[in-house]
Parts: C-alpha cells; structure tokens; sequence
C-alpha cells in the first residue's frame, strides 16, 4: 500500500512538472496555432538566470520575478526576430523555426552557463514530508497550488478580458481577427511573451526539484508537449490533466512493470491516444470542417 | 534611401560574416617555437579535443593542459636534440570534423595521437591512427581492443575495483545497482557483474532511469524492497545528483557510491549540505592535500601546482588524460625513439609501469586502461571531497 502511495505522489510531482510546461505549449497554440518546441528552453532559461541572479545576492523572492521577467523579454524578442519576419508562413514553417530557436537557446544557455547541473534553493526552505509511510518533497506542494492558481488566471484572462478574447480569436480564424480590427501580430507578440514566462514559471518552480542544466528543456519539453495533446491542443485545464496523467503513467509502468520501458509504454499510450481519441482524452469532438 | 541603409547594413553584416569565419580557420598550433629547428629535428605529436562545441566543459581543462605542456617541453629544451611539437585540432564537438582533423594530423606526419576528449570521437578517428600503424593514445573510453591503442582512461572495470574495495571493507554483500540508460550509464553493470561474482557479492536490484529525467523516486522505492546494503550508481549529472537527493529525501541509511562520471563540482553543488553517506569514485587529485607522502603525491602535486599558476584553477581528470597521454610519448623520445614505429614498439615492450596522473599504466600488461592506483572512493565532507582510507 505504501508503495502504492509513493508511486501516485511521485508521478502526481513528475506530472504536475510536465502540466507546468504544457500549460505554456497551450496557450501559444491557442493563439498562433504554432507549436513552440522551444518552450522547455523558456523554462531552462528562467531556471538558469534565476540561480545567476541569487549568486549574485539578490533573494530568491526577487529574484523570481526578475528571472520571469527576463525570460519573458527572451520570449518578446524570439517572436518579433524569429517569428514575426515569416509571419505569413505556414505554420509547420514557423515550428521549424522554433526549432531552430530551441537549438539557439541551448546553446547559448550552455556558452553561458556551462554544462554542470546548477541548483537553487526552493522558496521556503523545508524538509519532505512524511505521508502514510510515503514521502511527498514540499516543493511540489507549491508547485500544485501553483498550477491551481495559474489554471484560474489563465481562464480568467482567456475568457473574461478583452485581450484575451482577442488572443482566441487570432487562432480561430484570424483573418475575421483582422477584420475586427484585432492586429493579429502583435497577438501572437504577447502570446509568446505570456508563453515564455510561463515557461519561467515552470523552470524556477522545478529547479530546486531537478536542478537546472542547459540541457533540461529537451526532456521537460517532449513531456510537456506529450500531456498536451492527451489533453487535446487547445485546453488548458485538459493540458494540466494531461500532465498529471502522464507523470502517474510514468511512476506506475515503472513501479508495477519496468523502469526500462516506462518511456515506452508513456508514449505507447500516447500512440493509442492519437489513434482512438485525436481531439484529445478531455475534449469532445467538435467536427470543426475546414 | 531605406533600401540603401538595408544594402550596407548586409554589407557589414557579411563582412563581419567574413572576418570571424577567417578567424575560425585559423589553425591551432600550441606551439612556441620560432622556427629556428628544422623539419627533420620536430617531433611531432598530433592531438584532438572538443575545444568548442556542447563537450567544451571537458575539452577546455584539456586544451589549457597541452598548452601548459607545450610551454614546459619549450623551456626544458630539446630532447636528444629534437624539439617535441604538439599540434592541437579543436573538433568543435562534431565527429566528423575530427576524422577530417585527423587526417589532416596525419599528412602533418605526426608520430602518434592522443584523441579525443569523448567516446565516440575516439572511435570515429581511432581506425585511421591503426591503418597507418601510428601509436593511438585514447583519451575516452572505449571499447575496442588493438595492437596501436594505448588507454590513458580507466576501463569500468578499473573504476569499479575501488568500489568493490570499498565495500569488502565495510563487510557489505547485498548491493542494488542502478545506472542511467545511456552510453556511459549502462557500461558499468558488465564491468561490476564480474568483479561482484568473483568477491561474493550480490546485486539484488537492477533499473533503470534518464540521466536528465526528473526525478528517480520510483526506482529507489523499487530498490528498498529489496533490502539492499549499499546503492551504486552509474550516471553523469543531473540524474546522478537528482537520484542522490532523492535517496536523501526516502531517509535511506545505507551508502550510495557514485561512478567517475559524478566526481566534478557539479555534482557537489547538486548534493549540497545534504550528503552524508554519499560516496564517489574520484580523483586523488581532488584530495591531494589528505593524501599520505608518496611519489603520485608529488607527481600530482607538480602537475596541479604548475597548472593553477597558468591558469588560477585546478586541473580536472581530463586534463590528467592528456598530461598522460604526452608524457607517455615525451618518455618514448627521451630513449630516443623518433619513428611511430619504434615509438609504439617502445610503449608497447619497453615503458614498463609508468606513474601518471591518472594512475599507473603498464601497457605492456594492459592497454585498456591504467591501475586503480589514481582513484578512490571519496566521502564528502563539509561539502567537498573527503580522502578516506
């Protein structure tokens, strides 16, 4: 039973790692329909400048938001000198290039940072905690309140502001977008600026977890991108599910069957997701013809 | 006038292009001679490293090292009147650039090669050294055997000895073995197996994990079932600092030893403050100042002393790599070998056992790596290495 419990909180931290990361994949493809592969180097960085800016003795509380702020900068200047000068491109164009960002960033992260993991205090400085003989680490305490707090800002800003009907709108046909007067580039602006700082979010929750290396935005980013198409592209809470799920998938196949074959029975469910429900586990299917 | 602006801006942009590509072609020579000696009085020995590129982090300590190298060969003089040149390829982390390097260390007529800073660098460009018979000093694992490949890394095996040491001491014969599922991480288990069965040791678990991955609780918790005596370890970092705090925080009681591949500062960073009973295979360098009176002491010591006045930080094992490798060579030209020939003939028959950085080789027993003699099982203390005996 116990190891029953350690497994479910293990894959419920490891998911809600990979919710974090999904949730920032959204909310770009909701806006540009692009899938921005390097929104796990949005996460490296934020890690990454957030230990650079507590070395140099600014605190953790400040420098988060800076490390935030930063990245988010980062992600403002990738779109406007990477994506906007091929805006009219299709939008397998514009993933291409994204991977071509995501090779950049690592590569300056790793010019920058070198490529030794680097560690960063949590917030609140605790021990793990003991639960029915199963061990939960309390930083991934924070990072579900987290995930609860940016999944009702996020709803609130799609659904409720002006803006964020905007950015809905440019993705569901932004040719109507433009003719309501909604400058569709500057949306896809903001959404990647929203996008890489989300993607910090993720990198300065996660790092005292997982430490922060040059070449963490690979692994967290396929995952992420993984938990949302289970959670069907364009849901946000459906991206957060997806993470969580795939995280528990993880710790199961690995406890109950094999750690050599947990990524491959993770993205083996995948597979049958893909084939028996593309729209998504969450989604209904909404026979949208185009 | 817009498009006028843009023309000159892409003007100077090309040119800027122009200038950094023609500094990128600039070739490399760690040399300081001044072209007094002729052709026929240069030894050459040819070397290959990851100066730029992602394996940079380890290739850097290497190229400072054959520079220090250089600079020592240079004031001491020549040797039995031939000036010992070492020509430096960077192989900006890209094998091909490397074979292409190589053959070009080659047409240069160099004597013998010390390559590379990664495995599978070494293999790539280790075919070409054999086909023309010229002496091959590996500076990565790897995992062929030849009659022109010298080791001046240790094998698994080598690595392991002092871990099997350790823990016929302790009196420990149930251990649980995990190691990460990439090239380094699953070159361990074969190695221990052997050395385990013949010391009456028992692995009683065996996974798996991502040297990257997140997070290792599920494989420590699969592990504890089986009521292991020790955990041993077989990764690079992150994964080898995540697992280890994770074994801290399931409050384990029992040691966990860690390979090499965990023995840098990243690693101590990882695990910091938290590290009771976390063990690593390292370096005697890293712990040169607790080490009893010996001749290696002294070795070591010149070489770290020499090489933190260079550069104002300490040399790692890569850089004992290379020290070795060149001295190894620097050794068959003081007993007046010249040809690759004679000089492999001498490395192979006539070095005998050879104190280097790295350990003590004897080629003429075995090629695949030097003794155990230059590691250890290091504790960690007050967060950094600790010698223990």
């Amino acid at each position: 039973m116990d190891l029953f419990l350690q497994y479910l909180i293990t894959g419920l931290t490891v998911g809600s790692i990979y919710a974090l990361l999904a949730v920032g994949f959204v909310t770009i493809y909701n806006v540009t329909g692009v899938l921005n592969l390097a929104q796990g180097e949005f996460a490296m960085i934020g890690a990454l400048s957030c230990v650079t800016l507590v070395n140099l003795g600014i605190p953790i509380l400040g420098a988060i938001p800076l490390a935030i702020l930063i990245t988010a900068i980062i992600g403002f200047g990738v779109e406007r000198l990477a994506i906007y000068p091929a805006r009219n491109a299709t939008p397998i164009i514009l993933v291409v290039i994204t991977l071509g960002v995501s090779i950049f960033l690592k590569g300056m992260g790793l010019i920058i940072w070198g490529s030794s993991p680097k560690s960063l205090p949590p917030i609140v400085e605790s021990r793990s905690i003991q639960f029915f003989g199963a061990v939960i680490n309390s930083q991934s305490i924070w990072i579900f309140i987290l995930l609860f707090v940016l999944l009702i800002l996020l709803y609130w800003f799609f659904d409720k502001t002006f803006i964020g009907s905007a950015l809905r709108a440019s993705e569901k046909n932004p040719h109507a977008a433009s003719l309501m007067g909604i400058n569709t580039s500057t949306m896809s602006t903001i959404a990647f600026t929203i996008a890489a700082a989300l993607g910090a979010i993720a990198g300065v929750m996660i790092a005292p977890l997982t430490d922060a290396t040059y070449e963490m935005g690979f692994f967290i980013g396929i995952k992420g991108f993984v938990a949302m198409i289970f959670g069907g592209m364009h849901s946000v809470p459906g991206a957060v599910a997806g993470g969580l799920l795939l995280g528990v998938i993880e710790a199961f196949s690995g406890g109950y069957i094999s750690t050599y074959y947990t990524d491959a029975l993770a993205f083996g469910f995948l597979l049958l997701v893909l084939f028996f429900r593309p729209q998504g586990l969450f989604m209904r299917a909404t026979g949208e013809r185009v | 006038m817009k498009q006028m602006l843009k023309g000159k801006v892409i003007a100077l942009l090309s040119l800027a292009f122009l200038l950094i590509m023609a500094g990128c072609a600039e070739e490399n020579v760690a040399s300081g001679e001044k072209g007094e000696s002729s052709q026929d009085d240069v030894i050459k020995m040819g070397l290959l490293l990851a100066e730029t590129g992602p394996a940079s982090t380890l290739g850097a300590s290497q190229v400072k090292t054959v520079k220090l190298l250089q600079k020592q060969l240079d004031e001491a003089g020549p040797i039995n009147g031939k000036t010992i040149k070492l020509i430096q390829y960077d192989y900006e982390t890209d094998d091909t650039k490397a074979v292409v390097a190589m053959d070009k260390l080659l047409s240069e007529g160099v004597v013998a090669i010390n390559a590379a800073t990664q495995s599978s660098t070494t293999t790539a460009v280790m075919p070409k050294a054999i086909e023309a018979k010229i002496p091959f000093l590996a500076g990565a694992p790897i995992d062929v055997e030849n009659e022109y490949v010298y080791s001046t890394v240790h094998s698994p095996r080598v690595i392991a000895m002092p871990i099997v040491d350790y823990l016929n001491k302790q009196g420990i014969k149930k251990v649980a073995w995990l190691n990460a599922a990439d090239g380094f991480g699953v070159t361990g288990l074969p190695a221990f197996k052997e050395l385990a069965k013949e010391n009456g040791i028992e692995i009683v678990a065996h996974e798996e994990f991502d040297a990257t991955a997140t997070d290792m609780t599920i494989q420590l918790t699969k592990v504890r079932s089986k009521d292991p005596e020790a955990i041993i370890v077989w990764s690079r970092t992150p994964g080898a600092g995540i697992i280890a705090r994770n074994f801290k925080a399931l409050g384990f009681d029992i040691p966990m030893i860690q390979s090499t591949a965990a023995a840098n500062e990243g690693f101590l960073e990882q695990v910091k403050d938290d590290n009771e009973n976390i063990f690593v295979v390292g370096s005697k360098l890293s712990v040169l100042d607790q080490l009893p009176d010996s001749e290696q002491k002294e070795l070591l010591k010149e070489f770290k002393e020499a090489y933190e006045q260079e550069f104002g930080e300490e040399p790692d094992l890569f850089a004992a790599h290379v020290v070795d490798g060149v001295y190894a060579f620097v050794e068959a030209v003081k007993a007046g070998n010249t040809t690759a020939e004679e000089i492999h003939q001498y490395l192979a028959n006539d070095l005998g056992a050879f104190l280097g950085v790295t350990g003590t080789y004897n080629f003429s027993e075995s090629r695949i790596s030097p003794e155990p003699d230059g590691i250890s099982v290091l504790a960690i203390e007050n967060n950094t290495w600790k010698y223990i005996e």
